[in-house]
């Protein structure tokens, strides 16, 4: 063997690897016979022993408790969440995102459901019986929230309005710092106004936008319907105009002739984005 | 390097992403001193080292998913992730490396202080591990990562060369390679001393006045 063959051999014989029986009794008559070589295989030797050592010294290094107890703390927090199988990480991954997409809308769909119903249900003077498709205003029970949480809800009557006659107008008439002045409350944004026409009661007028719309009605200032009679502030609102039975303002806590009790009368409400009724006015 | 547990690696994972701590604890236990001393051989900073332990450990809670089986087994994996952490880690800390350094060559000559038996041989011993350590850590990074896989955690060539991504027939080279560096740097510290180098007599003085 020559001593670039023995070279070549040098690390397995001095690791003491499995090789070749010729290949190794070739290397070490090699090393009997030169010196160089001998040398070189005694320093591989020795150096595969300091291995040795260092992997005896090193047999206890570990990390910390510590950084077992951070990766348990870990696997808690993921506990419910399930990693995608392994056999096609793309084709799960895949599935991975489609199903988050499905779960996302599904989601959705469910908390627009259940907002709207909350909304509905919030809804403070209802309008019932409004499928009938006449004039003739009939009262009509609705129930009236206040804000204070102690006050019970209250019941009033409101006149009938035909659905198909309820349009929904702009009116300038909602800017913020109108609505605020007439109110007494601070709002913010304007709002699409509701405007309920009922059969004979109906105005032109009420078609009509802007402050001519007020000069001609004749509205009154806005009551509080807090049950404490202080107004707060609001960020939007909304109008909702209705009919009332005149004998329910008196629940409202407005003043009533009570020789006209069975008459209606037309107010319009004012509604906060919560869908609490904050305020009322008449229409004269 | 092949893992004793009764667990396939399929399934080991599967059962660590279900949140079976017993099975990740098992795992964990048994692993985690190989990745430690890997990135304690590879950087020579104990703090980098737990990090990198850490980080490995935990993106196999966070990412089992990424393991692919055909490309090797779960064991070269974690190395894998080890050795891309701690290349991270060295470009980033390349400052603070020298100072760790440092500390442990203070560390070696503490622990010579606590030498059990026989002092003399004991501080023979943490000297010759303590001098192939360093040694080790000055070779560069593609020499040093086949030296700590497939002599100080006795991998195979084909082990190492599934870890490092790279064929056989290169770790072995590398392997050959960086023997020879260390043999000459080795040699190097032990001409040193025989010419009068008295740093054990020095650490040995300190220790026992």
């Amino acid at each position: 063997m020559s001593c670039n063959e023995f070279e070549t051999n040098v690390l397995e014989l001095a690791r003491g690897e499995l090789m070749d029986a010729t290949m190794r009794a070739g290397a070490l008559r090699h090393v009997e016979n030169c010196a160089a070589c001998a040398a070189r295989l005694a320093d591989e030797q020795s150096l595969t022993n300091a291995f040795r050592a260092v992997i005896a010294g090193d047999a206890e290094q570990t990390a910390t408790a510590r950084i077992e107890t951070v990766l348990l703390a870990a696997l808690r927090e993921r506990e419910f969440q399930q990693t995608p199988l392994l056999a096609s990480p793309h084709v799960e991954r895949f599935w991975s995102r489609r199903m988050t997409a499905a779960a996302a809308m599904v989601a959705a769909a469910i908390a627009l459901v259940v907002l709207t119903v909350a909304r509905f249900e919030r809804q403070p003077a209802q309008i019932v019986g409004a499928k009938q498709a006449t004039s003739e205003t009939k009262p009509a029970t609705a129930t009236v929230r206040s804000e204070t949480p102690s006050a019970t809800p209250q019941q009033i009557e409101i006149a009938v309005v035909p659905e198909k006659r309820i349009r929904k107008v702009r009116s300038p008439k909602l800017k913020p710092r109108r609505m605020a002045r007439e109110t007494q409350l601070p709002v913010r944004f304007n709002e699409t106004m509701i405007v309920s026409i009922a059969g004979e009661t109906s105005s032109p007028t009420l078609e009509q936008s802007g402050d001519n719309a007020n000069e001609v009605e004749g509205l009154t200032d806005f009551v509080s319907l807090n049950g404490d009679g202080r107004t707060s502030p609001i960020e939007s609102g909304q109008l909702v105009r209705v009919q009332l039975n005149r004998a329910s303002l008196a629940s409202l806590g407005l003043p009533m002739n009570a020789e006209r009790a069975g008459e209606t009368v037309k107010a319009e409400v004012l509604l906060s984005e919560d869908g609490i009724a904050r305020a009322i006015r008449l229409i004269r | 390097m092949q893992a004793s547990s009764p667990f396939s690696d399929e399934e080991l994972l599967r059962r660590i992403a279900g949140g079976d701590e017993r099975a990740f604890t098992s795992f964990y236990r048994e692993r985690q001193g190989g990745i430690y001393r890997f990135a304690l051989q590879m950087c020579g900073s104990a703090a980098i080292a737990e990090d990198v332990t850490q980080e490995v450990f935990m993106a196999l809670i966070r990412e089992a998913h990424r393991f692919d089986p055909t490309r090797g087994n779960l064991v070269s994996y974690l190395y894998g992730m080890a050795r891309n952490q701690v290349r991270r880690r060295l470009e980033k800390d390349r400052a603070l490396l020298t100072n760790a350094e440092a500390a442990d060559d203070e560390t070696a000559n503490d622990e010579a202080c606590d030498a059990p038996h026989d002092p003399l041989d004991e501080l023979t011993r943490r000297e010759l591990i303590a001098s192939v350590r360093q040694a080790v850590l000055t070779l560069p990074e593609h020499y040093r990562e086949v030296v700590v896989l497939c002599e100080l955690h006795e991998m195979s060539y084909a082990e190492a060369a599934g870890v490092l991504g790279c064929a056989v027939g290169t770790v072995r080279s590398r392997l050959h390679r960086a023997r020879g560096l260390l043999a000459e740097r080795l040699r190097a510290v032990r001409d040193a001393e025989a010419e009068g180098d008295k740093r054990p007599q020095a650490v040995t003085q300190r220790c026992f006045v």
